[in-house]
């Protein structure tokens, strides 16, 4: 019979547990999507795993929710040219600013849809969240010295919580895009 | 990107001892392409030129020349000028410490197609055939800027494609 625990010695004892605590390490090495809100312990992305959640281009939960809220701003914003262009809210008389309103809804419209066609392509869209919120705050600049174009329909209701609600939603634009940006780039 | 210079390159930046400031616009314009920087000078002599003549009565006169509306609804260009100044401001800035450079000019980008926007909207259903010079050279006028702007997003992507990549 042989005895082949004779032939283990120290060195060959400390080797093969430097290869097993290797081993582990390796192992716990794996992805962290999205900015590590996924996992509480530090567990590190390879270059490989970084590059496919990159890639990939998920939403976490917190722009998730921006991105509902901007839905239905824009909505909102779209139903008050609806009611103005139909005539049901005929109350008041013809806005001479109507036209700047509609090509603002325009591109608010326009940057919303490319933004969602990028996010369901999963194609990087920071610079575009960046643009916009760029636009929305020059128009925000705008209105807030100009006085006469201060909202589309002000008399109206909706018209009134959408423009005491625009500084909310201004921040929440720029909040996301230094989020997006800070995903994309890292 | 390699941090290293050239002697000549050094030279160029006027500096001999070797210790070139990252944070210089003469550095950040030499690391990038020839038809980056010619873009970027461009871009500064529009703006530079839209601020000169923004503070004397000639938009006002053209204004009037071409059947402009009267400004009802119509956003003020003061505000206009402070917009362009800001953006002048931010791009110049972003360059120089090459921070937020690619957003700088996709903000600039956006706000400034929205501003033509506006203005052609203000004056498309105005005008005549009698217009038709003056508002060519208007035209032309707001798609220089805007090209230039396009080039340099171009550019700065192109420039950054290797980054994003590894």
């Amino acid at each position: 019979m042989r005895c082949w625990h004779k032939h283990i010695t120290y060195a060959s004892v400390i080797t093969l547990a430097e290869v097993f605590t290797k081993t582990r390490q390796k192992e716990a090495e794996i992805g962290c999507p999205m900015g590590g809100e996924a996992h509480v312990e530090s567990r590190r992305a390879t270059d490989k795993e970084g590059r496919r959640y990159r890639g990939l281009n998920l939403l976490t939960r917190s722009e998730r929710i921006i991105y509902a809220i901007t839905v239905v701003y824009i909505c909102c914003l779209l139903g008050l040219h609806v009611l103005y262009y139909t005539g049901i809210f005929s109350s008041i008389e013809r806005d001479p600013s109507a036209m700047i309103h509609a090509t603002r809804t325009t591109f608010v419209c326009l940057f919303m849809s490319v933004i969602s066609i990028q996010i369901a392509r999963q194609k990087p869209f920071g610079l575009l969240i960046v643009a916009a919120v760029a636009y929305s705050s020059a128009t925000f600049i705008e209105d807030f010295l100009v006085s006469e174009s201060s909202f589309f329909l002000p008399e109206h209701p909706l018209a009134g919580a959408l423009f005491t609600l625009r500084p909310l939603f201004l921040l929440m634009v720029l909040y996301w895009a230094v989020q997006r940006r800070s995903i994309e780039t890292s | 990107m390699s941090d290293k210079l050239s002697n000549e390159e050094m030279e160029a930046l006027g500096d001999s001892t070797g210790a070139v400031s990252h944070n210089s616009i003469a550095y950040n314009l030499h690391i990038r392409s020839k038809l980056a920087r010619a873009c970027f000078y461009g871009f500064n002599v529009c703006a530079l030129a839209f601020l000169v003549v923004s503070g004397t009565d000639v938009m006002e006169v053209w204004l009037s020349q071409v059947n402009a509306p009267p400004a009802e609804g119509v956003t003020d260009l003061k505000v206009r000028t402070l917009l362009i100044f800001v953006f002048f401001l931010w791009v110049n800035l972003a360059l120089t410490f090459d921070r937020f450079y690619i957003e700088s000019l996709a903000s600039a980008l956006s706000v400034y197609l929205y501003a033509i926007a506006t203005r052609f909207t203000q004056f498309y259903e105005h005008l005549t055939l009698d217009d038709l010079w003056p508002f060519a050279i208007f035209v032309l006028l707001r798609l220089i800027p805007l090209a230039l702007l396009i080039l340099l997003v171009k550019e700065e992507m192109h420039r950054t494609a290797p980054d994003r990549a590894a």
